[in-house]
């Protein structure tokens, strides 16, 4: 008899109503109180049981952690599954974002193999808050914003995702990104999502069975890159590092110290700034010759706009477009909508500039053809 | 010929077929179905000749094309300079009749018994060689030199390697070949002398040459010229002094009496398995192998596919599969591999794991007594023609070289009057060995009885006069 | 109908051991002549000192009639085209081997030649492939052809150390960059890289699937070399603007090399010459009817225009009043890539194939690729459940089709790699998915080649669709087929080349035994 596996299981019971109340999101007390005057009936949970059903293979060797009722037990208890309540009841309109934070906590200090939770990107906020990347997890997508990385496309496929790194005897993770907007922006029709950090989800794309089709082990791919970036660097040149796991790998290579959601500047092999704002951007800029590296951050293509607002128009057109260094892995260009980056500057003539293929660093001596454009 | 014949390798040219289809894909007309392709770049003008559609005309026509070629059955064949001829046993002609071995390729689940084929050539390979990971074939043994070369840099970071100046010219043109790049070579070739009189390495050579830019050093054993390389194991320790692979371009055939690569330093064994059963075919029966100790970082840096075995989660049972270690090779990381692979010689190697097989220990140190005995027989009855020097003292392996400037003839003209004889003789060295002007390489192996090495003694000597 | 009803296989399970396993000391497979008396009388004892083998030699003992029951067990355990459907391996075409082909070419008459020959005892054979170079010549529209490379890996890297070496003849320093395509064949990328180049990659555009023209246009530059591009691609869909791909290219001074290692879509319908490319290649093992060999050897013919005809490597075949010689003296030759003269068996079976079919016959092979592909890619799309044609589904595909799992893969959870466990059960070899990296979920690839008929098509298609059901109605048997193949998957093959896995690796019996027993 194998070990029993651990799941811990969080749903936010009132993930998406906001979205069918044609309010954008569900954040906050006021929002769902709105939505459940106006009649709506949540479906996060339908969504999560979707997820769990795919489970039921491994229904007799593993144990749910969870709480009882609307976040998770309920569901759980119907497909008959081995539950473990580690909190109290909780029913649909009593649940707040620190519920979700305990939950996920639970099941961290309970040693669970993996979190699935469901919810959108506020949840998924809170489960990182809570649980950072010391637990894999797997979101299903239930909420009405999703540009987390750490959703899987459907909750169908959260759940297979789930099984298969359950089953699975290598068990191997990557990072996925944790993004959400501002809401009270968003809800007046200005999207700035911002980027807050990494969670660790299951990786099992090294788990093809097929000849030539697996692919090659991520850190191969982000070292290669790396390598590329670095060769080429010049003398007295500052660079500057945006935000990602793409780039941290530069630093990583580079013995330097880093900041995962930030800009960070290099001269001469030297870290000579760390975590900079926008006018630090520009001091700098201003008084030395500088080229910028950038990854693409989110789902959509953004290599602009998108967690890395410091660096603003008046930097980029200091710079120049030409001493912009775009890096990716050709996955990641591929798993892109239209194949295409985007620039968000928050300024459109700049914005349409960019227009056109940029040659993205993909390997080493390696370049990948790319459209950019802008986000219409 | 119509556009309604039926052709027996096409059958769905068959009308009724053909016109069912057609109209299943809402296509009247043949153009239809290319309509992707614009006019102006179709093309039906051609000059071609005229189509043999039965197979009775086809197997006379081929026929009479391939009696115009001198073979085995209809001469006697001395020459060898890297494709020697050699006794196939039946057992591996009957492997190459398997319509389902030889029409088979990338099934991995459906193909378990390839699977295990060509592990067991792997895995024979190994023993004879004494050394413990390989991959799919190289090309040739030229490419698998180049192959090693490119090994020993990466291992070393080093840039040069030395290279026995008696190696396969024909080897070593190709790895040189291999090594550039359109920002000079990748490594940097520099030959070390052998010494004239035994065809041994120049150690004193070797020694001078050896630095802290030397990724590796590089032995044929035998060499092409015939000598066995005596030295091997005090090569091996010098090149590992100096911190530099050691590789031994072997011929496997001859290990059932030479000592294996692996047993006297060699870091990575390479060369070419012709020899192990496979019908020179013009040329076509030759593939390369490269093989390394069980060490990772020399595993790592092997290029090609590579067939594994585990076992299956059934008791007992073991599986197969070429997909180890896929991550290395160019197939799944594209430009980011070190070098690139594909299809080889599989279908010789897996008929080199029969052959071993099939001689068994037994059978190949009697092999190699055969050879070496006939050959020193050979040298001997050389030596005594008038104005023949047979040159390099030692034993010889399945090669030796005389020199017939004494004699007052070229060895072009010889060759050329030994064929009127129905003898093919030994290579011609002039062109590619310096200081070799007028000299034949004479190959003689297991095929040759001492009737055949006397009957071609006898005709070189009458031929000189 | 009847011929799509599913017959019931299992393929041969014999559990042969490791021919090691099977050694019984003393005996014997083989026995050889002895030296003769009076050969021994004359040598006697040879001494070579050291180098004299000491080191146990542990090749099994094994007597002949326990050897050919082990070999024919072991080929009962594969699927070549001579026992199963090679419908499954797009892009490699597994096309019907004739046998009257495969018979002449173990005979003595080539098998049994010294490759070093005098020209003139070896005029059949240096006859076959000058004639056979005139007939490729005139299907690709190219000046002149070479059989030296033995596989479609060389024949790539030939062309692209061509291109190396006309860059330099004519004092190019500045082109160090090849432009590709995602959906050509990954050795485009990978040999050139091997010479040094900087590989510039075209995606695939999503809606066409084909390289998009502004984005090739920003690829190209004067840096660019060459440009190594296949069409139609993986996907079957072809670039109907090759041949202003192929100028632009020209315009910027890059040689332009076409893989068309697979041509089955093309054979007497359009010629890689007609659309302006320098520099191609044809797989006589996938377009010629020479066998796949269990992975080699093949031979990657590789056609030039006239410019580069100076650069082809040696020796080429010449004739001279009906004299066919060996040419080693060309001026700005890339020199010797292949030991003698390559894959010559295989260049005789193209030879035969071409001279059967004729160039009625060589358009036919074409028109029924394609029509079988356009036949079965329709049934497919109505009968199969799960499947999805991707890229531009307005357009007829040529001679395979990328289609994906991924709406299977949505309702069941299984996918390609389930269904590919599975399809061995039906006595198929596995899907070819695709190259990497994959530009679409749940890949695959069929080619149903001119060698197939609509039954087994039909068949097939049967097949596909019986899987796509099993993956609804009990995915767990499916996920852990093969049930009945000769073995069952093997557990503890690495994946990676990570030291970790490498404690995993056993290519030989020697390091599976210390790993595994």
């Amino acid at each position: 008899m194998e070990k029993v596996k651990k799941v811990g299981f969080v749903i936010n019971p009132v993930a998406g109503i906001g979205g069918k109340a044609g309010l954008k999101g569900s954040d906050g007390r006021e929002v769902q109180e709105k939505a459940i005057k106006k009649g709506i009936t949540p479906e996060a949970h339908i969504k999560a049981e979707r997820a769990l059903r795919q489970l039921l293979p491994l229904r007799e060797d593993m144990e749910i952690i969870t709480f009882g009722g609307a976040m998770g037990g309920d569901i759980a208890e119907t497909l008959n599954f081995k539950v473990r309540l580690v909190g109290r009841d909780k029913q649909y309109g009593q649940t707040e974002p620190a519920d979700t934070e305990g939950l996920a906590e639970a099941a961290l200090r309970e040693n669970a193999d993996l979190l699935l939770f469901a919810g959108g990107d506020g949840t998924a906020r809170n489960v990182y808050r809570a649980v950072g990347d010391r637990i894999p997890v797997i979101g299903i997508p239930a909420g009405v914003k999703i540009h987390s990385a750490v959703y899987a496309v459907t909750p169908e496929s959260a759940g297979q995702a789930a099984l298969q790194y359950l089953q699975g005897d290598a068990r191997k993770t990557r990072e996925a990104e944790v993004m959400d907007l501002d809401e009270d922006l968003y809800r007046r029709g200005i999207v700035a999502p911002r980027l807050y950090g990494y969670m660790s989800v299951p990786d099992n794309r090294q788990k093809m069975q097929n000849v030539k089709t697996r692919s090659v082990s991520e850190n191969m791919n982000l070292d290669c890159i790396a390598t590329d970036v670095i060769k080429s660097m010049e003398k007295d040149v500052v660079y500057l590092i945006g935000a990602g796991t793409t780039t941290r790998n530069i630093m990583k290579i580079l013995r330097l110290d880093y900041t995962l959601i930030g800009i960070d500047a290099v001269k001469n092999g030297e870290l000579i700034g760390k975590d900079l704002d926008e006018q630090g951007i520009w001091d700098l800029v201003s008084r030395n010759r500088c080229e910028v590296v950038l990854t693409v951050i989110g789902g959509q293509g953004h290599i602009l706009g998108r967690g890395n607002q410091q660096i603003s128009p008046r930097i980029i057109r200091k710079i120049g477009i030409s001493g912009i260094k775009i890096i990716a892995t050709k996955d990641k260009l591929l798993s892109l909508p239209l194949h295409r980056l985007l620039v968000d500057t928050g300024d459109a003539e700049l914005d349409e500039e960019f227009r056109g293929y940029v040659r993205v660093i993909t390997g080493l001596d390696e370049r990948t053809m790319c459209a950019v454009g802008t986000a219409d | 010929m119509n556009k309604s014949t039926v052709y027996p390798y096409i059958p769905n040219t068959a009308p009724e077929t053909k016109k069912e289809m057609m109209e299943r894909i809402s296509a009247k007309t043949e153009r239809e179905i290319f309509e992707v392709i614009p006019d102006r770049l179709l093309h039906d003008k051609f000059d071609f000749p005229e189509a043999i559609p039965d197979e009775y005309s086809l197997k006379r026509h081929i026929e009479k094309i391939l009696d115009k070629n001198a073979n085995l059955r209809t001469h006697l064949c001395f020459r060898g300079a890297g494709c020697a001829p050699h006794f196939v046993p039946a057992t591996v002609d009957e492997l190459l009749k398997r319509g389902e071995f030889v029409t088979a390729y990338t099934s991995d689940l459906g193909d378990q018994g390839r699977g295990q084929l060509q592990f067991e050539y792997q895995s024979l390979m190994g023993e004879l060689l004494d050394m413990d990971v390989t991959t799919f074939p190289q090309y040739d043994g030229g490419s698998s030199l180049g192959h090693a070369m490119r090994m020993c840099k990466r291992l070393t970071g080093r840039n040069k390697v030395l290279v026995a100046a008696s190696i396969n010219a024909f080897a070593l043109e190709i790895a040189e070949a291999y090594q550039r790049q359109i920002d000079g070579n990748f490594c940097d070739i520099v030959l070390v002398e052998y010494d004239r009189e035994t065809g041994l390495l120049d150690l004193a050579d070797l020694e001078a040459k050896l630095d802290g830019e030397t990724a590796g050093v590089i032995i044929e054993n035998p060499t092409f010229l015939g000598t066995i390389e005596i030295n091997g194991r005090k090569i091996g320790e010098m090149a590992k002094a100096a911190g530099a692979e050691f590789v031994v371009y072997a011929d496997p055939v001859s290990l059932g009496v030479i000592e294996a690569p692996g047993s006297y330093g060699a870091t990575i064994a390479c060369g070419d398995i012709h020899s192990l059963g496979i019908h020179m075919g013009a040329g076509s029966g030759v593939g390369g192998y490269v093989m390394v100790k069980d060490e990772y970082r020399y595993a790592k840096e092997l290029k090609d596919m590579m067939y594994a075995a585990s076992p299956t989660g059934v008791e007992g049972e073991i599986g197969f599969s070429f997909e180890a270690s896929f991550d290395r090779t160019s197939y799944e990381i594209r430009e980011k591999s070190a070098e690139y692979t594909g299809t080889s010689a599989g279908m010789h190697t897996a008929a080199a794991g029969v052959y071993l097989a099939t001689m068994g220990p037994e059978g190949m140190k009697d092999l190699g007594e055969l050879i070496m005995h006939r050959c020193a027989y050979a040298k001997k009855k050389f030596s005594r023609l008038n104005g023949v020097k047979v040159k390099l003292s030692g034993v010889s392996f399945k090669e030796f070289v005389a020199d017939f400037s004494g004699t007052g003839k070229t060895v072009e003209e010889i060759n050329k009057k030994l064929l009127e004889k129905n003898i093919i003789g030994g290579f011609d060295l002039s062109a590619v060995y310096e200081g070799m002007d007028n000299h034949m390489l004479i190959c003689v192996t297991e095929i040759h009885s001492k009737e055949d090495i006397d009957s071609f003694a006898d005709a070189v000597a009458e031929i000189i006069g | 109908m009847s011929n799509t009803v599913i017959r019931e296989f299992h393929q041969a399970r014999w559990n042969e051991p490791i021919i090691t396993e099977l050694s019984v000391k003393g005996e014997r497979g083989v026995l050889l002549p002895e030296p003769e008396e009076e050969i021994l009388a004359e040598t006697g004892e040879l001494d070579i000192g050291e180098i004299r083998r000491k080191s146990p030699l542990n090749l099994p003992e094994v007597n002949q009639p326990r050897l050919v029951r082990h070999y024919s067990r072991l080929t009962q355990e594969m699927m070549g085209s001579d026992n199963t459907l090679g419908i499954s391996q797009g892009t490699c075409t597994l096309k019907y081997n004739p046998k009257v082909q495969e018979h002449l070419a173990l005979d003595s008459r080539i098998a049994d030649v010294h490759p070093l020959q005098d020209e003139s005892t070896m005029q059949g054979i240096l006859q076959i492939m000058y004639e056979t170079d005139l007939m490729m010549r005139e299907l690709a529209g190219m000046a002149k052809f070479s059989f030296l490379p033995t596989g479609g890996g060389q024949a790539i890297y030939t062309n692209a150390q061509i291109v190396k070496k006309y860059h330099e003849a004519k004092g190019n320093t500045h082109k160090t960059e090849i432009v590709t395509t995602l959906h050509s064949h990954p050795v485009d990328a990978a040999a050139s890289s091997t010479l040094g180049y900087k590989i510039i990659t075209l995606m695939p555009d999503p809606e066409t699937g084909l390289p998009n023209w502004d984005e090739y246009n920003a690829a190209l530059s004067e840096k660019t070399a060459a440009i190594f591009i296949t069409n139609p691609e993986d996907t079957g869909i072809f670039n109907d603007r090759i041949d202003e791909f192929v100028a632009a290219a020209h315009d910027k001074g890059a040689v332009c090399v076409y893989d068309q290692a697979n041509a089955n879509a093309l054979l007497g319908i359009a010629r890689a010459g007609d659309a302006g490319f320098d520099l191609m290649h044809f797989n006589l093992h996938k377009t010629f009817s020479a066998p796949h060999g269990s992975d080699g050897p093949g031979c990657g013919a590789i056609g030039c225009a006239e410019e580069f005809v100076e650069f082809m490597p040696a020796p080429t075949v010449e004739k001279r009043d009906d004299f066919y010689y060996l040419d080693y003296d060309r001026k700005d030759s890339i020199g010797s890539i292949k030991f003698y003269l390559g894959n010559v068996q295989a260049v005789l079976k193209a030879y035969m194939w071409c001279r059967m079919l004729g160039i009625d016959g060589l358009r036919q092979v074409a028109v029924t690729s394609v029509m079988n592909n356009q036949y079965m890619l329709a049934e497919i799309l109505e009968k199969v459940p799960g499947v999805a044609l991707k890229f531009d589904t307005g357009k007829r595909r040529m001679e395979q089709t990328r289609l994906s799992f991924e709406p299977l893969m949505e309702e069941t959870g299984c996918g390609a790699i389930d269904v590919n466990h599975r399809i061995v059960d039906y006595g198929i070899s596995e899907l070819w998915m695709s190259h990497h990296p994959f530009t679409v979920p749940e890949p695959f690839t069929p080619e149903p080649c001119e060698s197939y008929n609509k039954d087994d098509i039909d068949y097939y298609v049967e097949v596909l669709r019986r899987i796509a059901e099993e993956c609804k109605t009990d995915p767990e048997m499916v996920k852990s087929a093969p049930h009945k193949a000769a073995r069952h998957a093997p557990v503890g093959i690495p994946e990676t080349s990570t030291e970790q896995d490498f404690e995993k690796l056993a290519t030989t019996w020697r390091a599976y035994v210390k790993r595994f027993k």
